[in-house]
């Protein structure tokens, strides 16, 4: 049976360097593999005869692989689209600030600080668009399991990306508060949003990963996102800001249409899939 | 015989929901069930059934779930779905036809 056991693991190496052939998939070939060579071991062949026939039988790696390839769907346009935003979001304030650093208007400090804590937003609030899309594309048809699985891969990478960027930048910002205004911490309007923001964006993910919820509820959910950043945000402008005072322009009525929008989405995200789904005439 | 790859391609969904519609069933067993049902004669490449599997899940029509057999590892069980009736009803109509035509085509001829 160790003898089994080996040529198993060895099978499993050289089939999970096969692309598009998960680690659940393997687990069921490798149960078909197993009961295959029982079943020719019973029929009196030898265990490493039995294993090479099963393994004959079931097909190399790069014929599976071949075979799970034409099930890709390739990746869902909204996908597509959020990563370039996110590249090109990230390219773009890494310019701004370098000029500005380049400019001396800012200490490396605070550009890393504003470039982190921005790009950690903005990758929130590309969650949030993912979710309006997901919400949106399901009022007329639901997902398949492999698209909805693709699609709650991309929005942990992000999830994850979010808060790393956000926790570093808040963490670089509070060392400069420190130097700068003698303080680390001081529970103005920004640092509360900036608090709200990273607190959501933890709870986001432990719902993606250990909460019982569904993915669509998780992927419903993303879309709430959006409203906590926008307020953590840009409403934090809009109130007396202490030292993070901007002196911005008044564009409540416009955050207000966004919260409002955001929230109409979190609620049609419940409505059951394909509920606006032409009905066919018999 | 050896069946033409084309023809194996499709009549996998025709196969595996007809053998699905009998109860829920795993992988081997639904390999074995072929064998069976064809005298042997019905050869598939075994790893090829599980993409079609999976398409068929993509697609509504079955629905998986893993259960604890006996021997004390997890079988991946597949269930068929209302969609999956409706879809196998389809084939049946079209395979029926098919099958039909040739037969009347291919009687022997008398007189």
């Amino acid at each position: 049976m160790d003898n089994l056991e080996k040529l198993v693991a060895e099978w499993r190496k050289t089939m999970m360097t096969a692309p598009n052939v998960g680690r659940e998939t393997l687990n069921e070939l490798e149960n078909h593999l197993r009961e295959n060579v029982g079943q020719l071991v019973r029929s009196g062949m030898t265990e490493p005869e039995a294993f090479q026939r099963a393994v004959t039988q079931l097909g190399g790696a790069g014929a599976i692989a071949l075979e799970f390839q034409k099930l890709d769907q390739g990746t869902w346009l909204p996908v597509k689209l959020v990563t370039g935003l996110g590249a090109t979001a990230a390219l773009a304030f890494a310019i701004l600030l370098i000029a500005r650093f380049d400019a001396g208007r800012t200490s490396f400090l605070l550009a890393s600080h504003v470039f982190l804590v921005t790009l950690g937003y903005t990758t929130t609030f590309l969650v949030g668009a993912l979710g309006i899309c997901f919400v949106g594309q399901r009022c007329f048809s639901d997902f398949s399991p492999s698209r909805m699985h693709s699609l709650m891969r991309t929005t942990f990478t992000f999830g994850c990306a979010a808060v790393s960027l956000t926790a570093v930048g808040i963490i670089l910002g509070m060392i400069w508060a420190k130097a700068e205004w003698g303080r680390y911490w001081a529970w103005d309007a920004k640092e509360i949003g900036a608090f709200a923001v990273i607190v959501w964006q933890a709870c986001f993910l432990f719902a993606h990963r250990f909460a019982c919820g569904t993915a669509r509820g998780v992927l419903v959910m993303s879309v709430l996102g959006n409203i906590v950043v926008g307020l953590g945000w840009f409403g934090a402008n809009l109130l007396y800001g202490g030292l993070h005072s901007y002196g911005t322009w008044n564009y409540s009525l416009l955050l207000l249409a966004a919260v409002v929008s955001n929230f109409a989405f979190f609620l049609i995200g419940l409505a059951p899939a394909g509920w606006l789904r032409p009905r066919k005439v018999s | 015989m050896k069946l033409e790859k084309e023809l194996v391609a499709a009549s996998s969904v025709p196969l595996v929901l007809s053998i699905l519609s009998e109860g829920d069933s795993y992988g081997y067993a639904i390999i074995q069930r072929l064998k069976e049902l064809s005298g042997g004669k019905i050869e598939w490449t075994d790893g090829m059934l599980y993409p079609v599997l999976h398409w068929l899940e993509d697609q509504r029509l079955v629905r998986s779930r893993w259960i604890k057999s006996e021997s004390g590892r997890k079988r991946k069980y597949y269930s068929l779905q209302p969609d999956g009736r409706q879809a196998l009803r389809q084939q049946k109509e079209q395979w029926t036809l098919v099958t039909s035509t040739l037969n009347q085509l291919w009687r022997p001829k008398y007189g």
